[in-house]
């Protein structure tokens, strides 16, 4: 690797101050500190560092995220034979039913579940890359500063909470809000009050409603036609209207190890609470992942969602409202969110205090979007978006008690 | 006596950490450093050619003829360093190796006790002694004027690779005694000792006319900063001393035996040396006869102090007055191929992102690289998990840069010195540089108050 870096020393007057292509030089940057690690000289300071950077950072959250990806990935191919399977409804001895029979066989069938998923989910990660990227590079070149990598972890997050039927095109464009709206104009990571993921999905959400979700999910078809299918969450939603006109409920034909596992439709990967398990327990290994935030979330909607059943819709089974703390913990976007969205250190509460309030509150509000407001059937993304913008403010009092605690002494 | 489990900080795991053996280094040129007393002003007392012995005035404050800076050996005034508008840099002794004092009355133990405040701070004063001293808050050198509230003597050295106190400590206990009793006079609160939970000797968990402390926890508990947070913090207005186990000794000394004997045991350690131990030496002693014939071939930085908050020096200059340690460590020197994507067993980290962290208890080496680019400041809290204080260092931090004089004092910067801040530096995934950015902060609150 001496040839390497032999090069890029040579390469490097060109890219500096008073060089030819200086104003390219956040782009030798990122692809210096991508093959190296640099070898600049502490000056100032501390005359040693720890080892871990922001890249290393970012590449464990990449890590963490990828049991939900493969997951994710396989799930899409499963829904997609399974619901395609459920939409048939044939006599025995039909070409019809040769073909329900077909699909329930292919459900069954890993490779071929996880075959179909994967050609969904590629190409959406290398249009969101692309896409996320082309946006980084032109910023830090027009702001002059460095490329950052949080993008590495803001793509992959963008793809896991999009519906794997989104056209690419979409995807895309909510990419690019995502990292601009939602980052770059605060200055670049670090700056940023909002999550990028959730603002690119969030922006996606409410512009494109019917392309994203309803009271429905978009499941991918084998066949020619996305198909629709209502999650838990939905159903249960659906359920408080229903038990209010006194009609019939709708099953939830879903069991709760098929809710923990993920067996179920909804967005790329947010369905295996497993998986999110999984990736807490190397965010929280590593510390890079705060488990107050983890935690609090947990507790926020555990707890509300125990109060719901109180509520007199919690006495009528299958109304959102009595579903009971472990089946919220285990259906739609909670465990993504809590795990990899609202752990973001820049967006979320500094303070280990205000960590825990920012967690608790986020889980309070998730349920409380859940339960008490009509239109939406999911409320992790709006609660933590919700909070990103609040937790400033939980900063800036904890920390005041911390000022008034020392001014009182004095 | 108070006990104390601090949660927060950390060891680093450096390769180099000294042996016990204890080997002598008689300093053949020696440099009392004006630049090491910081906040004071100064006037010259001798000059180049003058004959003097240890414990001769060299200069003094500019206001108190018994607040001296004294020569540590005796010999002759080799050169007087100054900078830019004649500020006074370094003093130069040649050593002569005769080891010969300046006389000074002598007290018994207990006599000291009797002795009136003025008396003992003029004898330490002059003996050049009250520089080994430390004021807080803004760590500067000692305030003659002012009566300090309380002093703090830490008996712990928690910083990487620092010397063992035990070994400071062997065969000074008497003398150690000597000197709280000393300080005890100078204050007028108490003197407060933090000692180690696992120290043993009986110079430590005995100590009479202070109070002891036990402090359990990793670096930083051994900053007299973190230990005065837990103890007794300082308020707006409160003035106290620190000093340490070698400035408490010499001081000791001073009393008991008439003359001024400022030898003290520090630790030379490093990758960079081809032997890490023990040296008893002067302040201000000429590092390449510190380092003797240890220092390893190749490229290698020389630092005196601790790798976290020490000072880059040459060979050719001279150990930091207050600086307990010379720590050798290679300078960085080839970029690393895709370092970060790397399992990383031999690569040390605060987080647990590497997999050395599988192996806790193996040591690491570590180079002057920043082992990665420098970013927009993203706050993880880690910060908060190596500062053991009721204090946010990243809000201390953001309230410098803005210069928010009136948020400031509220945010604790009258509490914390840039050694207490270091461990940040070394933690930050951004590569920002909290201790020097809190030096600054210091120096603009200091000029506005």
């Amino acid at each position: 690797m001496k040839f390497l870096e032999e090069m890029f020393h040579k390469a490097k007057p060109m890219f500096t101050k008073g060089g030819k292509f200086e104003r390219l030089y956040p782009l030798y940057e990122a692809k210096e500190s991508f093959l190296f690690v640099t070898d600049k000289k502490t000056d100032r300071g501390a005359h040693i560092r720890d080892s871990i950077d922001l890249k290393r950072m970012m590449i464990t959250v990449v890590v963490a995220m990828l049991p939900c990806l493969l997951f994710g990935m396989w799930n899409v191919g499963h829904q997609a034979y399974s619901v395609a399977a459920d939409a048939i409804n044939a006599m025995g001895g039909t070409p019809e039913f040769e073909q329900k029979q077909a699909y329930i066989a292919d459900a069954a069938n890993i490779g071929k579940c996880f075959g179909f998923g994967f050609l969904k989910v590629l190409p959406l990660l290398i249009v969101v890359y692309g896409v996320g990227g082309i946006c980084e590079v032109i910023f830090s070149v027009v702001r002059k500063h460095e490329i950052n990598e949080g993008f590495l972890v803001t793509g992959l997050l963008i793809v896991l909470t999009l519906p794997p039927t989104i056209p690419l095109w979409l995807a895309g464009v909510g990419t690019a809000f995502g990292v601009i709206i939602g980052k770059e104009i605060f200055g670049g990571t670090g700056m940023n009050i909002l999550n990028p993921a959730l603002t690119a999905r969030a922006f996606l959400f409410f512009a494109y409603p019917v392309t994203m979700a309803g009271d429905k999910v978009w499941v991918s078809s084998p066949g020619t036609d996305a198909l629709t299918c209502a999650t838990p969450l939905g159903i249960a939603g659906a359920n408080v209207n229903k038990a209010a006109e006194g009609v019939p409920l709708d099953a939830i034909n879903y069991s709760l190890s098929d809710m923990f596992i993920g067996y179920l439709p909804g967005s790329i990967g947010e369905t295996s609470t497993l998986c999110c398990l999984i990736g807490a327990a190397v965010l929280i290994i590593s510390g890079v992942g705060s488990w107050r935030v983890i935690l609090g979330c947990v507790t926020g909607l555990m707890g509300t969602a125990w109060l719901m059943t109180l509520h007199p819709l919690g006495q009528i089974d299958g109304t959102v409202f009595a579903l009971g703390p472990v089946v919220h913990a285990c259906i739609g976007g909670f465990a993504l969110g809590a795990v990899f969205m609202a752990t973001d250190p820049v967006s979320a509460a500094s303070t280990n205090t205000g960590k825990w309030i920012y967690g608790i509150l986020i889980g309070i509000l998730c349920m409380i979007i859940r339960c008490i407001n009509p239109a939406y059937p999911e409320g992790m993304m709006l609660a933590i978006l919700l909070m990103n913008v609040f937790s400033p403010l939980i900063d800036f009092y904890v920390v005041k008690a911390s000022i008034n605690r020392r001014l009182a002494r004095a | 006596m108070g006990n104390y489990n601090l949660k927060q900080g950390y060891d680093i795991r450096l390769v180099g950490a000294p042996s016990t053996t204890v080997a002598e280094a008689t300093p053949v040129e020696v440099a009392v450093d004006g630049r090491d007393f910081p906040g004071l002003r100064f006037k010259m007392l001798v000059k180049e050619g003058d004959k003097v012995k240890a414990g001769t005035p060299l200069f003094q404050e500019k206001e108190h003829a018994d607040y001296c800076f004294t020569s540590p050996v005796s010999g002759t005034v080799k050169e007087v360093r100054r900078g830019d508008k004649r500020v006074l840099q370094e003093v130069v002794i040649s050593a002569d190796g005769k080891n010969e004092s300046v006389e000074f009355p002598r007290s018994g133990s207990g006599d000291i006790l009797s002795l009136p405040r003025e008396k003992v701070l003029a004898q330490i004063g002059r003996a050049g002694l009250l520089g080994t001293l430390r004021q807080r808050p803004y760590g500067l050198a000692p305030n003659y004027q002012v009566v300090p509230r309380d002093i703090f003597v830490t008996a712990i050295n928690s910083a990487p690779l620092a010397p063992s106190v035990e070994l400071q400590l062997k065969g000074h206990e008497a003398a150690f005694q000597a000197g709280l009793n000393a300080l005890s006079r100078i204050t007028s609160g108490k003197v407060h000792l933090s000692i180690g939970e696992a120290a043993a000797s009986d110079a430590l968990s005995k100590a009479a006319n202070v109070v002891v402390h036990r402090f359990s926890g990793a670096h930083p508990v051994g900053n007299p900063g973190i230990q005065i947070h837990q103890i007794a913090r300082i308020r707006k207005g409160d003035t106290v001393w620190t000093s340490d186990v070698s400035s408490v000794i010499a001081i000791g000394r001073l009393f008991l035996e008439g003359r001024v004997a400022m030898q003290k045991i520090i630790s030379l350690a490093g990758e960079g040396l081809s032997e890490a131990l023990h040296l008893r030496t002067v302040p201000g002693a000429r590092l390449d006869g510190v380092l003797g014939n240890r220092l390893k071939q190749g490229e290698f930085r020389i630092i005196s102090g601790d790798v976290l908050s020490g000072s880059k020096r040459e060979a050719t200059q001279f150990l930091g007055f207050n600086d307990q340690q010379v720590t050798v460590i290679p300078e960085v020197t080839s970029m690393e191929f895709v370092g970060w994507m790397k399992p990383g067993f031999g690569r040390e980290s605060f987080s647990r992102t590497f997999f050395s962290w599988l192996t806790p208890s193996s040591r690491h080496s570590h180079h002057t690289g920043y082992h990665g680019g420098v970013r927009a400041l993203v706050q993880t809290g880690l910060y908060e998990s190596v500062l053991p204080m009721d204090l946010y260092p990243v809000h201390l931090i953001k309230g410098i840069l803005a210069q928010d004089v009136e948020a400031l004092e509220g945010l604790g910067i009258l509490e914390v010195i840039p050694e207490d801040l270091a461990l940040c530096d070394f933690v930050c995934v951004s590569k920002f540089e909290a201790s020097d950015v809190l030096r600054e902060g210091i120096e603009f609150y200091r000029k506005q108050g």
